[in-house]
């Protein structure tokens, strides 16, 4: 039961994450974007996170802490994005002990936490943090923190789409774990629909 | 240079060392088949024989070509750290990965070997047979391990047990362009050896000269550096090898190669589509043409040093065309020898040998092929002959079946039936 309220605490948490600062801060006649990411090789379309940079405006983090799971030995989800001021909670789902480290930036070792507890950090500067468990040397996960909320992480089929997007000329950047990243520019227009398709393989 | 009257001799000599080497070595790798779900006809015709594929995946160290490896694999391989902690040295060990599964390969084999030219009545038929065992991994995208010893019975009932090849292979830049093999190998100089090519073993213009045993074939320890370039239409081999069949000693053999291939798949296997051939219904079929030329220099010592013992200096040199016409294999190759003392009894006296081969393969049916080879050897004006003729069945794709005949003629030009070969081979 415990465990069943705290997967669904992580659904919330996403669509709260994912949603919640577009939706309440993003003008009314925003644009989408929406496309593929083609890979080589082709399983790590999935987990990419694609972002529009420098778009104007301020952006609040959402007012609810983003979940960060570690269930069945690994970080779920393996690919997180939030913007910038964002609060993370990190859960231990596994009856082991758990700890997230990062060699990343501030350098943060949030210690070693058992089943059911779980630690917070807020990450107040944009950048990608690679999250370790000094336990288990072979889990790992990552943390993308962005200036914005006009972002989406791609699925297993390589697809995204992001909704509600101020019209304007932007760069937009796939980010990947394992392979080399790209930019090209898109211009939204009110209620309009752009595509873009990213092919990144190895650096 | 003149006849000498050790030419014969020495030729026969050779001749004994081709037929005691019944039992072909192990040269499929079912591992490679269980890491990514695949058939073996994905990179054999019939095992050992390679297709076009299997050329590229073997020079892409045993990974599937243009970085589509990964994709492949039916199991991810066991993390030993995640990358991040490369970052965190050396505070921490260093991450890497072994295989999902134990990458083991076993291959048994048996034949009855008839001798119609044989007199001693017991030798007329024998049994032989062999087992060998592969270990075959690969860690990331750089690093890969092979590992190949048999058990091989021989036809005076004694058994012979030997490392085939045991090597690595480092490919610091991921790709085809720069492979170093490190160990026991066997030396690049030919398109094709008896490790991925059917038919009789070993060629005779891979057998000794002489006194000194050195021979192309099987592996030497040593060092090779080969890649692929020119738009994945060229190649190149370069090695330092200790010198087989002679006393060991440090790397004194030097050699180098370049090759060339026109149509059909490209050497490193990247297709124009990005696609990776894995369900072609007729693998090795394509319209290409291959043309290499090596150059092998090396020193053996003759003999036994502190007793009669003498420094043989020789140099190969070779060309050879692999073509492959739809379903028909054709494959030429001339190698010279300039050996300047091979004879311990006659230490004065060098030789010049001139070895020529021309075989046929031919994919029938995908289960059944056969195959026709015709070899001359030429030391100092004397010629002997070879003709053999296989036929080889495919049971299952890991179980094969193997008929071979071999007629030779000796420099006196005595014409004996040597071999009556029945064989069957499983990998597994």
């Amino acid at each position: 039961m415990v465990r069943h309220a705290s997967r669904m605490g992580v659904i919330l948490g996403w669509a709260v994450l994912v949603a919640g600062p577009a939706l309440a801060q993003a003008p009314a006649a925003g644009g989408a974007l929406a496309g593929e990411v083609a890979a080589k090789p082709a399983k790590y379309r999935e987990h990419v996170v694609v972002s529009v940079e420098k778009v104007p405006g301020a952006f609040r983090p959402p007012a609810q802490p983003a979940q960060y799971d570690q269930r069945g030995m690994q970080f779920i989800p393996h690919v997180m994005a939030v913007v910038r001021g964002t609060t993370v909670k990190f859960l231990n789902n596994d009856n082991v002990s758990h700890n997230v480290f990062t060699p990343d930036g501030d350098k943060y070792n949030l210690g070693t936490w058992g089943q059911g507890q779980s630690q917070t950090r807020v990450f107040p500067r944009s950048g990608v943090y690679r999250q370790l468990c000094n336990v288990h040397p072979e889990m790992e996960g990552f943390i993308v923190v962005l200036d914005n909320p006009y972002f989406a992480v791609t699925g297993a089929d390589g697809r995204f789409r992001i909704e509600n997007i101020p019209p304007g000329t932007y760069t937009v950047r796939a980010w990947s774990e394992k392979l080399a990243g790209a930019t090209q520019q898109v211009t939204i227009t009110a209620g309009g629909a752009a595509t873009a398709r990213f092919e990144l393989k190895k650096p | 240079m003149s006849r000498s009257r050790w030419t014969w001799p020495v030729a026969a000599v050779a001749v004994v060392v081709i037929l005691v080497a019944w039992v072909p070595p192990a040269g499929a790798v079912p591992s490679f088949a269980r890491r990514y779900g695949t058939s073996c006809q994905t990179c054999h015709v019939v095992f050992p024989k390679l297709t076009p594929f299997g050329e590229a995946f073997r020079r892409n160290a045993y990974h599937f070509p243009d970085g589509q490896d990964e994709d492949y694999r039916r199991k991810e391989p066991q993390k030993m750290g995640a990358d991040g902690y490369k970052d965190v040295f050396p505070w921490a060990v260093w991450p890497g990965e072994i295989p999902a599964d134990l990458p083991i390969s076993a291959i048994a084999a048996g034949q009855v070997v008839g001798n119609p030219s044989e007199t001693t009545r017991d030798k007329k038929v024998v049994l032989a047979g062999s087992a060998s065992v592969n270990v075959n991994a690969t860690f990331g995208e750089w690093l890969a391990v092979w590992v190949g010893a048999t058990a091989r019975g021989t036809t005076a009932g004694t058994l012979e047990l030997g490392f085939d090849r045991a090597f690595f292979v480092v490919s610091p830049g991921r790709g085809p362009w720069g492979n170093v093999r490190l160990g026991m190998i066997e030396p690049g100089v030919l398109s094709f050896t008896t490790h991925r090519s059917i038919g009789p073993n070993p060629w005779v213009l891979t057998a000794a000269v002489g006194n000194n045993q050195f021979a192309l074939e099987p592996a030497q320890f040593g060092a090779e550096w080969s890649g692929v370039g020119l738009d994945g239409r060229g190649t190149f081999t370069l090695g330092v090898v200790d010198g087989a069949g002679n006393q060991v000693g440090p790397p004194t053999d030097v050699y180098g190669r370049i090759a060339s291939k026109w149509g059909g798949m490209r050497l490193d296997g990247v297709e124009g589509d990005g696609q990776v051939r894995l369900a072609d219904p007729a693998p090795w079929r394509e319209w290409s043409v291959l043309v290499g030329a090596f150059v092998y220099s090396g020193r053996a010592t003759v003999g036994t040093e502190g007793t009669a013992w003498q420094t043989d200096r020789f140099t190969l040199a070779g060309a050879d065309v692999n073509a492959q016409l739809r379903d028909a294999n054709v494959i030429a190759a001339y190698t010279y020898t300039r050996n300047s003392r091979p004879f311990l009894l006659d230490p004065s006296l060098g030789t010049d040998t001139h070895n020529v081969m021309l075989q046929v393969d031919y994919v029938v049916f995908p289960w059944l092929v056969p195959s026709l080879r015709a070899e001359r050897r030429v030391v100092n004006g004397a010629s002997q002959d070879r003709v053999a003729t296989s036929l080889y069945v495919l049971l299952r794709a890991n179980v094969r079946t193997q008929l071979l005949a071999v007629v030779e003629r000796a420099p006196d030009n005595t014409v004996t039936f040597n071999r009556l070969q029945a064989g069957l081979t499983v990998g597994f």
